[in-house]
């Protein structure tokens, strides 16, 4: 479970978070929506540890994440939107790794690596250095890295950049039947369309505050539109798309 | 050697994992730039 109360952040000057409380419940997969530097990264960052919150409390799994961050990283699995991986390690000795780090004993950590590699077709280029790796496949690794250790809760942060719709399929499914499991899911994403089919629920947030909870269908019909990607528009700003680009194309063609 | 890890607030199995990792990293490193250099020293020779 994942609950927050009041929680902000600044950094410096500028309010990046403010004010928010979620609650997202063991089962639920959560669509956390928001234009770019709307306070989503920061949030995930205060969730998973990284970073302090300036105000407010957060718990995540039962303990809190400023006085118990160890206990929450280890009840956590998370796939950053961006990621440096040791490119010299193997996709199985990174795997391998992340089993150490989690006190995962060897051959646990081995059979659940080899599970997830075969999961998402890398078994055959499991013995080569990450550095070889396109972007796609570096994203399955980095979510196999996320699930190994079986976490409590899951925070993914754009986890189909890179992936083909196979993978991308594989991913999805693999989603909804942890949260059958009674796993919790944070999810943020920029293809709404996704969101809508996978996610129980979304908040939007805008700003750093939120602006918007329910499900696609609630967050539809109070804001008027006939597509999630529609109500996001119109809740964040952008009302009249149209208008923006013919304004933009006129702009090209007189330059 | 754990009690004393310990001791330092410092996990013994993640330090001995990361630093496994990082000798790995050096050697295959410093492999890698041998290999350039001797391709590089070759293509000069030409």
């Amino acid at each position: 479970m994942i609950e927050t109360h009041d929680l902000s952040r600044e950094y410096g000057p500028k309010l990046a978070l403010s004010g928010l409380n979620l609650r997202v419940e063991p089962g639920e997969i959560l669509g956390f929506l928001g234009p770019n530097g709307a306070g989503k990264s920061t949030t995930v960052k205060i969730l998973t540890g990284m970073i302090r919150p300036t105000r407010g409390t957060a718990r995540v799994a039962g303990f809190d994440v400023v006085e118990q961050p160890l206990e929450v990283k280890r009840r956590i699995g998370y796939v950053p939107e961006t990621a440096a991986l040791y490119d010299a390690l193997t996709a199985s000795e990174y795997l391998e790794l992340i089993g150490c780090l989690h006190h995962m004993d060897r051959k646990t950590a081995d059979t659940r690596s080899n599970e997830l590699l075969e999961l998402f077709g890398l078994t055959a280029e499991k013995h080569q250095r990450l550095r070889e790796f396109s972007k796609g496949m570096r994203q399955k690794v980095l979510i196999a890295a996320a699930l190994i250790h079986r976490p409590e809760v899951l925070f993914l942060d754009e986890p189909l950049d890179g992936l083909d719709a196979n993978a991308a399929m594989v991913v999805k499914e693999v989603l909804k039947q942890l949260a059958g499991q009674g796993r919790t899911i944070l999810f943020c994403s920029h293809i709404l369309d996704v969101v809508e089919r996978m996610c129980t629920r979304i908040v939007i947030i805008s700003n750093g505050q939120q602006i918007a909870d329910g499900t696609a269908d609630a967050i539809r019909s109070a804001t008027g539109s006939a597509t999630l990607e529609e109500a996001f528009s119109r809740l964040t700003g952008v009302r009249d798309v149209a208008r923006l680009a013919s304004e933009f194309i006129s702009a090209l063609e007189r330059a | 050697m754990r009690r004393l890890f310990a001791a330092a607030g410092v996990d013994f199995e993640q330090w001995k994992a990361l630093t496994v990792v990082a000798l790995k990293l050096d050697f295959r490193g410093s492999a890698l730039t041998q290999r350039q250099g001797e391709h590089e020293s070759r293509v000069v020779n030409r």
